[in-house]
């Protein structure tokens, strides 16, 4: 049975084919968020309070929605075994879209649910620390990347699925240091947010230089697949090389503009609220 | 930050490296690695190569073995139509002839022979060579001519797959059969036989029996 998108030894066509491990993936991911908030909330959320704001929810919807549409058909099937372009296009969905679409729903109670003495709320934490998210997400991004892994992984719909869900994981651990929803879960600055992030675009030269530069494909996955629309191997491996920086990296560096604007509207109102504290103050 | 967490990721880096290396370093032609594992596997009992006559995309007689001589040749059996084998076959040796000095590529002969002539007609053939290398030389023939030919390659021949609700397919043998400049054919490279791969092998056929 064909449950999750994995290189297979025919021609590409553009016929729809089931993925139903997909939609269960998705839906789970769905039902286990919406599921929690509704157990947790009577306990954690603040009173008065909606326990998710419909803003919130927007975020988490739209993050499962690009997760569907960056591992079903036919994404999800022409980067297992087809393209090497759409295999990046794939892993810059699961890293720098998804994850921060769903980070931006969890509202800022959540993660205190979790208490900070237990291994959750450790752990949630521990992963806010830059350093710690950095290196899981560029081991992340290496390993994955590596030939024998991809060439191996992606045969199968179970190694295949394992490739999905680390550039998930990956993805949302890099962003977790700069979205997470409380102050006292991360307590990165605004300006080490931007240092953090624009240190999060340096590992990814690594396999998008290799990729551009090679003289021969890297994948013995995407060399001998059936060619789709007759792309020769070497341009989609350049193209991917491409793509992984031309793509990633604005989305990036929006981030990092999103993070320096908001660090100067605070900047703004402390001043503000520091000239209505002096101007309140009686003149000595 | 301690060192064991480092690791994983320095180590993961490294072997990045040495890979992408490895993938930039084997396509060099003549490189000293010609005593590598090799993707061509040896015929034991090499065979010489058979006059079969068939007709080139121009319309003109090709008499296999005279219009080859004295050239690496390497002869595919395949279809313009076909899906998966041919063309991927097709656009690694052009990828590798491409990336090889010319006077290296110019002692190479690539000949396609159809196995479906019903719908390879010369103009077809020509055009779809085209897109990997128009060096390549293109060959079809009568069902019957195509058939001995491959016979004479001591191959199976070529069948027609129907398939309903699809255009028909063609089973055919899978690897490119190449012979040296002494006229034998020697080795045969499977499916599978990357562009690197190739771009070792050629040089190594060319040189037959020394090295490149």
């Amino acid at each position: 049975m064909t449950w999750w998108c994995a290189a297979r030894d025919v021609a590409w066509t553009w016929t729809w084919q089931a993925y139903p491990g997909v939609w269960l993936f998705v839906l789970g991911i769905g039902a286990g968020f919406f599921l929690t908030i509704r157990r947790l909330a009577p306990r954690h959320a603040p009173p008065g309070q909606l326990p998710l704001r419909r803003g919130e929810a927007a975020w988490f919807v739209g993050g499962l929605v690009m997760l569907w549409v960056a591992t079903d058909w036919p994404i999800g099937a022409l980067g297992a075994g087809y393209l090497l372009t759409v295999h990046t296009a794939q892993w810059i969905l699961y890293t720098l879209v998804v994850p921060p679409l769903l980070l931006l729903g969890i509202p800022a109670w959540l993660p205190l649910a979790a208490a900070p003495g237990s291994r959750t709320g450790r752990l949630l934490r521990v992963l806010a620390r830059p350093v710690v998210a950095l290196l899981i997400t560029d081991a992340i991004l290496i390993a994955s990347h590596l030939p024998p892994v991809v060439d191996g992984f992606r045969r199968s719909q179970f190694g295949s699925f394992t490739v999905d869900l680390a550039w998930l994981v990956g993805g949302l651990v890099m962003w977790w240091p700069v979205l997470a929803p409380n102050p006292a879960i991360s307590r990165v600055s605004y300006p080490w947010k931007i240092g953090y992030l624009f240190l999060s675009t340096l590992v990814p030269i690594v396999p998008a230089a290799f990729l551009t530069y090679a003289d021969y494909p890297l994948y013995a996955l995407y060399e001998l697949a059936p060619r789709v629309n007759g792309i020769a191997a070497i341009t989609d491996q350049q193209a991917a090389g491409l793509i992984m920086k031309a793509v990633a990296d604005p989305i990036i560096w929006l981030a990092m503009a999103i993070v320096f604007f908001r660090w100067q509207r605070v900047e703004e109102a402390a001043d503000r609220a520091e000239r209505a504290r002096r101007g309140g103050e009686p003149s000595s | 930050m301690k060192t064991t967490k480092l690791l994983p990721a320095l180590l993961a880096m490294a072997l990045l490296v040495c890979t992408a290396c490895e993938a930039r370093r084997a396509p060099s032609a003549g490189t000293p690695e010609a005593g590598g594992e090799s993707a061509a596997r040896e015929y034991p009992n090499p065979r010489p190569k058979p006059n079969f006559l068939l007709t080139d995309t121009e319309g003109r007689p090709f008499p296999f073995r005279d219009s080859t001589e004295g050239s690496m040749t390497l002869l595919f059996f395949g279809y313009t139509h076909c899906p998966d084998v041919c063309p991927v076959h097709m656009a690694n040796i052009a990828a590798a002839l491409h990336k090889l000095p010319d006077n290296v590529a110019r002692q190479v002969k690539v000949v396609f022979v159809t196995t479906d002539p019903e719908r390879d007609t010369p103009q077809v053939i020509r055009a779809w060579l085209d897109h990997f290398d128009k060096r390549f030389i293109g060959l079809t023939g009568t069902q019957a001519e195509v058939d001995s030919a491959q016979v004479a390659m001591r191959l199976p021949p070529a069948y027609r797959e129907d398939i309903p609700g699809a255009p028909y397919q063609v089973g055919h043998s899978a690897h490119v059969i190449a012979f040296t400049k002494d006229g034998m054919a020697r080795f045969a490279l499977p499916f599978g036989t990357r562009q690197s791969e190739w771009a070792q092998e050629i040089p190594r056929l060319v040189a037959y029996p020394g090295q490149p």
